[in-house]
């Protein structure tokens, strides 16, 4: 039976029900997941190949390593999960930076941006133009740092269907995340703890979906 | 000459040597002799001629009555051959002279006497005003020429000095010591020995000293020029009116300034009087009350008149101002009417005031709206002429749009600037505002515009992505 949607939700409860809906509370957990999920994806990597070399008695050059390992995904997916990563991030800047009543610097301290008509777009492919820069400029690596880039991430798991189908689903998930998110903005100075919690499961569902894989391995071996 | 100084010291010397026998009449001094013969009985003191040269030198200092009578106990009590010296002025600058102008008067004193048969001399200067008889004495402190201050040349004794205090005839007017007019004025030097005078105008001198100096007292009048009247183009009878001038005075004196206002005809109707060192001159219509209500639709002149205590000068006429006429604007009700009581900043806002002309006729008023905030200063919004009459009237600001984003949740103020001046004698209504909702984004989620951000930025953000996976499958 595939674990996959279990980790996704025990990931997603941890930054929900810790925080106790507390929206800085739980910007700090699931920012502690996600830096897991890099450091257990580095991890999980570095495991293989020690493995595999102990298997083959022999040295086996990271580059030779990962074109070994890695699998296709297929292009679909690849494009879809980009932009579930894209949206991940642009979700987390909308819930966390658009009122300044979780952190200290936030959208609204723009006044001018905040009420143009085309403020919450400018603020999203901002955040979204800036994830894009770093994502592309951690593909430029060289091949021995494969581990780093975030577009072959699942290059190097395998994925169920399931998997696949619920990494899918994160895109509406954060779609809806983020219209929770510019609802909180619109009527700011007031505040819906709903619409803030909604947006908080939703994003906390999607990270969780989006770095199962990760930790799944971790823990299966 | 010195031989017989010193001849005459010794003579004094076998004198005083037996002053105990014969006793001479006149002061004695009587506790500095030095008693060299000691203490022998009867035998009487002894001076020597050191102690007697030191007496000389402190009687010559602390009591001239009695140096003067043993100099001339010393020429045997003769007189005769005392001569008088003579004095003579110098005065090296341009003879015109400004009463600002430095005086820089010496004198010379020739005595032809030996220093045995000198005496201190007691120098002052005197002179003689324009339009006055007699010398008066100028100076406060005599200079004193003592008898060894003289220097020898060409078997003259010169001594030549000046008054320090005398600076300026300025200065004398100030301190009251003569009155000076603008003309000649005579000077001459004074001499005094104690027992006579000389005068330097008794003697004839060569240049540069003379016995009598002639200086033409100048002065320099004062002018004006700058002349203006700082106000709005379109002068209203209590708008800030102030007169401007700069007048100059080369001489630095007090001046006496008059502002005369003329009226239409050319009569004076006030006048203002400032005593001023030379400089600005501004003379404000409403710290003297120039101008009044009645005073509407009149031209009025001016002109300055001045002097400086000996000149005095007067302007052209100048014109000004042209003081408008006005109506007689009475206004109330200033009013704000949101376009909901939810007062957001992006919302419209209805000013509204009412105002009507006390006399019997239209008038064009120019009625501007101007707002403001906590966070903000005024803003000009919109500016209406509209033209008053007798009959009340409301001038709307309709659906304004008044307030920023940076004005949320600020309280806000608006004002109505008025052309003219109301009932109240203000050109300004102000009223405090509603508070601004603190709501900054000015769209609901379910707003066309929110919805084709959010829709435009996930479809961007898709669309972006199958466009890299595309571009890095293609690179593969």
């Amino acid at each position: 039976m595939d674990r996959f949607p279990l980790f996704a939700l025990i990931l997603a409860a941890i930054p929900v029900l810790a925080s106790g809906l507390d929206l800085a509370r739980s910007a700090l957990l699931l920012g502690f997941i996600l830096t897991g999920a890099a450091a257990l994806h580095i991890y999980n990597l570095w495991r293989v190949h020690r493995k595999i070399e102990s298997l083959e008695h022999s040295r086996i050059s990271k580059e030779s390593f990962y074109n070994e390992l890695a699998i296709a995904q297929g292009s679909n997916f690849s494009a879809l999960s980009l932009a579930a990563w894209l949206m991940l991030v642009v979700a987390i800047a909308y819930l966390y930076f658009l009122v300044p009543t979780i952190l200290a610097t936030s959208y609204m301290q723009i006044p001018d941006l905040a009420s143009s008509p085309n403020g919450f777009a400018t603020f999203g492919l901002a955040i979204a133009s800036a994830a894009t820069i770093v994502i592309l400029g951690l593909d430029k690596l060289p091949e021995s740092y494969r581990e780093f880039k975030l577009t072959e991430l699942y290059s190097f798991y395998s994925l169920s269907k399931e998997a696949k189908r619920m990494i899918f689903l994160t895109i509406p998930a954060l779609s809806i995340s983020i219209i929770c998110s510019a609802y909180t903005g619109t009527i700011y100075p007031e505040h819906d703890p709903l619409a803030e919690s909604l947006a908080l499961i939703l994003l906390a569902l999607s990270a969780g979906t989006l770095v199962a894989i990760v930790y799944k391995d971790a823990v299966e071996g | 000459m010195r031989q017989k100084g010193i001849c005459l010291i010794i003579t004094a010397v076998l004198i005083l040597s037996i002053s105990p026998v014969i006793a001479p009449a006149g002061p004695q001094p009587s506790s500095n002799i030095d008693n060299s013969g000691g203490s022998g009985g009867g035998g009487g003191s002894r001076l020597s001629l050191a102690s007697f040269t030191n007496y000389l030198e402190s009687w010559q200092k602390e009591n001239p009555t009695k140096y003067q009578y043993m100099t001339k106990l010393m020429s045997n009590g003769n007189t005769r051959s005392y001569k008088v010296p003579s004095i003579g002025l110098k005065y090296s600058k341009d003879r015109s002279v400004n009463r600002n102008d430095e005086l820089d008067i010496k004198f010379q004193v020739q005595n032809p006497n030996p220093i045995d048969l000198r005496i201190p001399l007691f120098i002052d200067l005197e002179a003689m005003a324009p339009g006055e008889n007699g010398y008066k004495k100028i100076n406060q402190n005599s200079m004193i020429v003592q008898p060894f201050s003289y220097t020898e040349s060409n078997d003259v004794n010169l001594f030549e000095s000046s008054w320090p205090e005398l600076s300026t005839f300025g200065q004398m007017n100030r301190m009251g010591v003569l009155k000076f007019k603008i003309g000649e004025v005579k000077l001459r030097a004074v001499y005094n020995d104690g027992t006579r005078k000389g005068y330097s105008n008794s003697w004839k001198f060569f240049p540069p000293y003379y016995g009598e100096l002639v200086l033409n007292l100048t002065n320099r009048p004062p002018e004006m020029k700058n002349i203006s009247i700082a106000a709005s183009s379109t002068i209203r009878f209590n708008d800030p009116i102030e007169y401007r001038a700069e007048i100059e005075d080369s001489d630095g004196d007090m001046l006496n300034v008059t502002l005369h206002i003329l009226d239409t005809e050319g009569k004076e109707l006030k006048n203002v009087t400032q005593m001023m060192l030379p400089g600005s001159i501004n003379i404000k219509a409403s710290q003297f009350g120039f101008f009044d209500e009645t005073d509407a639709g009149k031209n009025f002149t001016y002109y300055y008149s001045f002097d400086d205590g000996i000149n005095s000068n007067r302007t052209r006429v100048q014109s000004g101002p042209n003081i408008r006429q006005g109506p007689k604007l009475y206004v109330d009700q200033l009013k704000v009417t949101p376009q909901s009581s939810n007062c957001y900043w992006w919302q419209w806002y209805t000013f509204s005031i009412r105002a009507k002309n006390l006399n019997l006729e239209n008038f064009d008023v120019i009625f501007t709206l101007l707002c403001k905030t906590e966070n903000s200063d005024w803003r000009m919004i919109e500016s209406k002429t509209i033209k008053v009459g007798p009959e009340p009237q409301t001038i709307f600001f309709n659906k304004t749009e008044p307030f920023l984003v940076t004005d949320a949740n600020a309280t806000s103020f608006y004002r109505v600037k008025l052309s003219e001046y109301d009932q109240t004698g203000r050109d300004v209504v102000e009223a405090t505002g509603p508070k601004i909702n603190a709501k900054i984004v000015p769209y609901a989620v379910y707003d066309p515009v929110t919805i084709a951000n959010v829709a435009s930025m996930l479809f961007v953000i898709l669309a972006g992505s199958l466009a890299l996976e595309r571009s890095h499958k293609r690179r593969d």
